[in-house]
């Protein structure tokens, strides 16, 4: 079978999101169950940059601009670039030449579909990814479905996040070269783009749901979600094909040991067993080093208004050029990632920081996260919540992957108190590095982490109601303090000073009757995201598209 | 011609705080006199209600005009009413403190007459719905509220001239409606006049209730004693020759008319009342932080009290008395305004919290108690840092600012932070008054332009500050020893500038007899900060309640002013001094910053028109200076009870 998966983003190209992660991720599985699988991304400015690592295989004109396509072999999973003119301008979500690069990348697919049909190439299946890829799906089917009685192609429409976004008619007809009376097939048989577009009033994703086979999103629990908003007339078309996380302990400790070539980090870092064992020196480490000691070009922002204003702060604790000081003591960790959006719930966060400061004084949060298009006032909050907070919160806005595994090694608990999450790579990450996860009760994460007041000590974590903010602070604290425990000798005087501070007492009873709870809940965690995994995932992709 | 009963409920009535030489005059004016004109008419029939606190001073201090005034209780003269302890504004309190309130009156009153009333005297007749099964479980049987109630309800106006039964909860309660009409006439018309304005709303059945229920202090000392007792004879000798106006008590009433039917009723209270609390009294505890302060402060304490059940009934009783209501609102008097009434209900409170941590054995082997809880109720949290010796308030939120200091040494109980906020009233409109755009309460810093003078500050000269510091919410974090470090990263604004922002942090220690707080303000703007930063304090030395010439004074480098005096020039250390209190103490580290002093004094509608009140003293450390980006101005002031820190 031929699958292109359609994204707007790859980790093998630009990366902005969780979404780049899994077009590859699945592709790669795909191909190794026999199928040829390839991920067609815009380039986004990377086929100016890597030219030489790639392959021109098709060159056109448009009234937009010029059209490159590129195929690029080297991360082992094929990936086809659209690229030329708007398309590499470098910021991946620019509202400024989104519309633009949407338009462009629909006509140059199309263009490169014509080109191979002469060949008599098609693709079998056509699966794409959140909105943006809607008016693709929508281009390649007003070549690709013709005659409209012999259909070649089958379309997936995959939502990993829903959202608002609302087309014109004229974004996904004549602005992509494609006439509104063009017929096409869809959920109601054979009508025109313009009769599709009017029974989706222009959604996105409705129109995407309306015009595929089959849509998908990314956890069960999601589903839900996903028909409240695209429609209960979709209700029998929609399906899930699970995340999966790519992490494993192991490879995360090589990675991080790279970086880090302190002798006695270097020592912990020699096996699995010495890591867990010795998390809070990695810890120590990151707070009192690491985090002030980034690579010199860390933190990478790739806005570049955004970039402009970060780098100017230079209010303690941030130090310029986006980067800042370390913490001056040790303190259990939760560690916090992820876009700088409110849908992730960093304003939870900002409101919920002094509570959590009153309930544990010596609590250090670490905050991770990418700005992006119109988080500025989540920047400003952030900016601040590290300044007025010093004693405890660091944040660093951009990339930063000289600590950015070492964070999720160290960290007692991640964060992840998400308003809505459709799967949570983020939690999946943390627990296959042995750290348990409080996050909120919805979508993925209430699937992905098992709470340990359910499940005991095969608990991953602790989950609350989203937006609960003295829910979440609570749990936070149990959790952190729970974690903390590791550190010290069963009922020595420390241990026990710290059990007494946790608020759960059903947490406390755990502990009582199994001291050794912290620790196995770090195994259960490393376990968890075997049942997620890019195998079973294209396994399950592979039914649908069947 | 028509006939009507006619009740004459006079209610006497002094706050808790009430300063005792004002209390003297009132008796001497007004009280006495009215006794003796209760004697002269024996034959006639009054209705009385002597208020919890007022009857605990007259017992003290004229027990004889208590003996006499029972004995015409005893005769049939007068009928009592009785009332709340602490002449308490029932719906305000918690459920059991209601009942309390009225159950504790009841104690003293039998404890002093040997009889229980059946009637009772709403304080401020402030009635909410909720109020019969408190009052009928305390065995009351009725209680006078106003006619605009029964407007309110969407009643006639007549139904106000029968007494009605209403009901919560299956318990029930008879109401008397007071006649607004009538206590516009009555003392202020004519005899004829008010005998004209009563019968006008008779009837031929001769079934009709009409009551006047209002001050004592109406006769002797809101107008001259003399007039008064002119006017009460002519109009009692005439009264006592008609027959058309029946002087009656409202037992008696009930006994021979009974109640007309069954009623429900609203909230309401009388119509001036209903319009200086825009018509409902809890609106006061919004619009006067004060008073909100001064009534969750009696929360927080009644739930210490809670813990120590083996405490005394003494305790209760001063909590109760913290509960008089004169300190919480505003009106027609000082109320609120009135620091000396303020300061009386927080030395209950501080007294009977000091009591209840005793028993309880709070602090056990600590020396200091953080507590991070929303204590005013308004969805955000405050600092209450609380120490066997004094209490801090903290108000994260605006300003960062100390909003209660409380001293709680045994027989010195105060909180010195007990100043108040002018705000706007009615009769200040059109007067020039600018009413103060933050509370008038500690450690809050400005940024004032360089032109701004002592007065500029105390008379609220708009856009003097410059900053946004007075009000921002601050960060709060306690550190492993023991200090509360506040933060706020604000702005320096100038028109044609760019904002510099600026990072202030406040160190707050602890020590033995007071606080030590070391500011810190940076500038991270690009450009020069040319400003006066003022750090404001306000403090309320202790009135001497009981002796007029105890005066207060304050020392500022070796000159001492009167409170009334403002004081400017460079200084260190300033020391409120009173009579009744150990000294209050600020020192500032800067051997070169100004002081300034003033007092802060509100315009308050008194019985006697608009007056200057006193509402504490004003302090401003004034530092004048040019911060260049990245220049911190650091500062160190302790501010402390006492002979020193420690």
């Amino acid at each position: 079978m031929r699958i292109w998966i359609l994204s707007f983003e790859s980790k093998y190209t630009k990366k902005v999101g969780g979404l780049a992660e899994v077009p590859p991720s699945l592709a790669y599985e795909l191909s190794k169950l026999g199928h040829e699988a390839y991920v067609i991304v815009p380039s986004h400015g990377f086929a100016t940059e890597k030219k030489d690592e790639l392959r021109l295989v098709f060159e056109n004109k448009t009234v937009y601009g010029d059209i490159e396509v590129y195929i690029y072999d080297k991360p082992g999973i094929p990936h086809i670039i659209i690229g030329g003119g708007v398309l590499e301008d470098p910021e991946v979500y620019s509202p400024r030449t989104m519309y633009d690069k949407i338009r462009l990348f629909s006509m140059g697919l199309r263009l490169y579909v014509e080109h191979l049909l002469e060949k008599n190439i098609f693709p079998n299946i056509v699966h794409g990814n959140d909105w943006h890829s809607v008016p693709i799906i929508i281009s390649l089917k007003s070549v690709l479905d013709i005659p409209l009685d012999k259909k070649k192609t089958k379309y997936i429409y995959q939502i990993h996040l829903l959202s608002e976004h609302k087309f014109s008619l004229e974004d996904i007809s004549s602005n992509i070269g494609v006439d509104q009376e063009t017929v096409v097939t869809g959920t109601y048989g054979a009508r025109t783009i313009r009769e599709y577009y009017e029974l989706s009033s222009g959604y996105a994703d409705r129109l995407g749901g309306l015009l595929s086979d089959t849509i998908v999103t990314v956890s069960k629990n999601y589903i839900r979600e996903v028909i409240r908003r695209i429609g209960l007339d979709l209700e029998n078309r929609i399906d899930y094909i699970p995340n999966a996380s790519p992490w494993k302990l192991n490879d995360v400790i090589r990675e991080v040991a790279i970086y880090h070539r302190d002798n006695i980090i270097q020592n912990i870092l020699s096996n699995e067993k010495m890591v867990l064992e010795n998390k809070h020196v990695l810890r120590d480490y990151l707070l009192r080093k690491a985090v002030g000691n980034l690579q010199k070009d860390e933190p990478i922002i790739q806005l570049s208004s955004i970039r402009e204003h970060i780098y100017k702060i230079d209010i303690p604790p941030f130090i310029g050029r986006g980067k800042v000081e370390a913490f001056k003591d040790y303190g259990p960790l939760v560690l916090m990632t992820g876009r700088l959006t409110k849908q992730k719930g960093f304003h939870l966060l900002y409101r919920a920081i002094d509570q959590l400061v009153q309930l544990l004084p010596e609590i250090k949060i670490l905050v991770l996260t990418l700005p992006v298009w119109g988080s500025e006032q989540l920047i400003n909050d952030m900016v601040e919540l590290a300044i007025l907070y010093r004693e405890n919160v660091r944040v660093i806005l951009g990339i930063a992957k000289s600590i950015y595994k070492l964070a999720y090694l160290a960290s007692n608990a991640l964060l992840a108190p998400s308003l809505y999450e459709p799967f949570g790579l983020m939690a999946l990450e943390a627990m296959a590095v042995g750290t348990p996860v409080v996050g909120s009760r919805t979508g993925g994460l209430a699937e992905t982490i098992l709470d340990i007041l359910e499940h005991g000590v095969l608990g991953t974590g602790l989950l609350f109601e989203p937006g609960n903010i003295e829910e979440m602070v609570n749990k936070i604290v149990d959790l952190v303090l729970l974690i903390e425990l590791a550190r010290y000798r069963e009922w020595s005087k420390e241990w026990l000073n710290i059990l007494y501070r946790i608020n759960n007492e059903r947490i406390i009873e755990l502990i009582l009757s199994n001291p050794k709870a912290p620790k196995l809940i770090m195994d259960s965690c490393i376990r968890r995201p075997l049942d997620y995994n890019w195998r079973n995932s294209a396994l399950k992709a592979l039914k649908i598209y069947a | 011609m028509g006939k009507i009963n006619f009740i004459f409920a006079i209610h006497f009535h002094q706050p808790v705080g009430q300063l005792k030489w004002i209390n003297d005059r009132i008796y001497e004016r007004s009280y006495k006199l009215l006794l003796e004109i209760f004697e002269k008419y024996a034959d006639l029939k009054f209705t009385v209600h002597i208020s919890g606190p007022l009857l605990l001073f007259l017992n003290e201090y004229y027990p004889e005009w208590i003996n006499r005034i029972a004995k015409l209780g005893d005769l049939g003269t007068i009928e009592f009413l009785a009332g709340s302890m602490g002449e308490a504004i029932l719906p305000i309190l918690p459920s059991e403190d209601r009942y309390y309130q009225v159950k504790e009156y009841m104690r003293y009153f039998e404890k002093l007459f040997g009889y229980k009333p059946k009637g009772m005297w709403l304080p401020e007749r402030v009635y909410e719905p909720s109020l019969p099964e408190v009052l009928s479980k305390n065995m009351i049987e009725y209680v006078f509220i106003d006619d605009s109630t029964l407007q309110r309800g969407g009643h006639s106006s007549d139904k106000a001239y029968y007494s009605w039964l209403t009901e919560e909860s299956g318990q029930t309660l008879k109401l008397f409606f007071i006649d607004t009409g009538l206590r516009y006439v009555l003392p202020w018309s004519s005899s004829e006049e008010v005998f004209n304005y009563i019968l006008s709303k008779s009837s031929e059945e001769g079934d009709r209730v009409i009551v006047w229920g209002s001050d004592a202090e109406k006769f002797g000392e809101w107008k001259d004693p003399d007039w008064a007792w002119n006017w009460l004879n002519d109009f009692l000798l005439k009264l006592r020759e008609r027959n058309d106006i029946l002087l009656v008590h409202p037992r008696d009433y009930l006994k021979e008319h009974g109640v007309k039917g069954l009623i429900y009723l609203p909230s309401g209270s009388y119509d001036k009342m209903l319009e200086w609390s825009h018509g409902f009294f809890r609106n006061f505890l919004i619009k006067y932080a004060e008073s909100n302060n001064m009534h969750k402060k009696m929360l927080w304490v009644r739930k210490k009290l809670k813990q120590a059940p083996e405490v005394a009934d003494i305790a209760w009783r001063e909590y109760h008395l913290g509960q008089c209501n004169d300190a919480y609102w505003h009106g027609l008097f000082g109320g609120i305004y009135l620091i000396h009434l303020r300061q009386a209900i927080y030395e209950k409170f501080i007294k009977v919290e000091k009591l209840a941590e005793e028993t309880i054995d709070y602090y056990r082997d600590k020396n200091l108690v953080f507590n991070y809880i929303d204590f005013d109720y308004d969805g955000k949290r405050e600092v209450l840092v609380e120490t066997p010796r004094y209490n801090i308030y903290i108000k994260p939120d605006d300003g960062g600012t100390i909003f209660e200091y409380d001293y709680k040494e045994k027989g010195k109980e105060h909180n010195i932070q007990n100043t108040m906020t002018r705000y706007m009233e009615p009769y200040l409109e059109n007067t020039g008054f600018i009413p103060d755009w933050y509370r008038r309460v500690s450690s809050r810093i400005h940024l004032w332009s360089p032109d701004t003078g002592l007065n500029d500050w105390i008379n609220n000269t708009p856009f003097k500050d410059q900053s946004d510091l007075a009000l921002r919410k601050y960060s709060v974090i306690i550190t492993r020893d023991h200090k509360i470090v506040l933060r706020t990263l604000g702005g320096h604004y100038v028109y044609g500038l760019k904002p510099a922002k600026i990072l202030v942090e406040k160190t707050i220690e602890f020590k033995n007899n007071g606080i030590i707080t070391n500011y810190k303000l940076v500038n991270y703007g690009e450009r020069l900060v040319d400003t006066l930063i003022g750090i404001e304090y306000h403090v309320s030395p202790k009135i001497d309640l009981i002796n007029k010439d105890s005066h207060i004074i304050y020392k500022v480098e070796s000159e001492e002013k009167n409170v009334e005096e403002q004081w400017k020039g460079i200084g260190r250390k300033i020391i409120v001094k009173s009579k009744v209190f150990p000294d209050i103490v600020f020192e500032s580290s800067d051997r070169e910053n100004e002081i300034w002093v003033s007092p802060l004094n509100s315009l308050a509608r008194t019985e006697k028109g608009l007056m200057k009140v006193f509402q504490g003293i004003a302090i401003m450390f004034v530092k004048k200076t040019v911060l260049k980006p990245k220049d911190e101005y650091s500062v160190r002031i302790n501010w402390f009870i006492g002979e020193n820190l420690n």
